[in-house]
């Protein structure tokens, strides 16, 4: 799995490639913590290179998406692929994390 | 035209062995070499992409359960089988000498809480039942034995 996070406007976007599974599901958390633990801006995630995802993967998903809500700000995903999108259809996972076709959509929402 | 003739009897060839067992580390990096076992499964008996994909979710899911919770992992052994028969069903079968851990009774989830009552607990299983037709227990000679059946779906 690889990591990249890029600021745009007042979002750190977040692109994942790889698996997120039980093996990689704690990296994300680690990297991403620095924007959680007092979070500047939104947080958006493009999994258009997310290739697979488990329950693991959903549970950092979940704690990430509880503390930006305390914090009142916005955790979306875009360009989700079929599967993993399912799989988040599944858990009812897409009712709770907002998700998107496109980062400018991700960006747009609410304004 | 022979090369198609030739690709084809290759191809039968390699769905001739419909069997294939494989054991695991109790884990992380065990859970690490599920997939490479799996990929060579599918690969080999022309499975679609997305069963990969759902195969590799269930046995993930379960495999991880049973790393976490049973008490030893410097010790042991997940055993896997799967068969795949004529009718495009794939059986799968599970052992492990864990304590009796029973997955056919943990309660399903419930996905429609809001955000803040929910947890990651339970998904795991829940996409386990979703992505097999048959899920059952048992204890054999001091071993959980899961087994599961899937039908393939598009080829």
């Amino acid at each position: 799995m690889d990591i990249s996070v890029i600021k745009k406007e007042s979002s750190n976007v977040v692109t994942i490639t790889g698996r997120l599974d039980s093996i990689t599901s704690s990296v994300l958390e680690e990297r991403v913590s620095q924007y959680t633990t007092s979070p500047e801006g939104d947080i958006i995630m493009d999994f258009s290179g997310l290739e697979y995802i488990s329950s693991a993967g959903l549970r950092v998903l979940l704690n990430i998406s509880k503390v930006m809500q305390k914090h009142a700000c916005n955790f979306s995903i875009c360009n989700a692929q079929d599967h993993v999108r399912e799989v988040f259809e599944i858990s009812g996972f897409d009712m709770i994390i907002p998700m998107y076709n496109s980062i400018e959509e991700c960006c747009s929402r609410g304004k | 035209m022979t090369k198609n003739k030739n690709y084809k009897s290759d191809d039968r060839n390699l769905d001739w062995n419909r069997t294939m067992e494989f054991k695991i580390a109790n884990s992380s990096r065990g859970l690490g070499k599920l997939r490479e076992f799996l990929e060579r499964a599918t690969y080999s008996w022309n499975l679609p992409a997305k069963t990969l994909l759902e195969l590799n979710l269930v046995l993930e899911e379960l495999c991880a359960n049973h790393v976490e919770h049973s008490g030893a992992p410097e010790a042991g052994y997940i055993e896997i089988a799967l068969a795949l028969d004529d009718e495009k069903c794939l059986t799968v079968t599970l052992k492990d000498s864990g304590p009796p851990f029973n997955p056919v009774e943990v309660p399903p989830p419930d996905i429609t809480l809001p955000i803040e009552q929910r947890s990651a607990g339970g998904l795991g299983l829940h996409f386990v039942r979703h992505y097999t037709d048959s899920l059952t227990y048992s204890r054999d000679n001091n071993k959980n034995v899961v087994t599961m059946t899937k039908r393939i779906k598009g080829k």
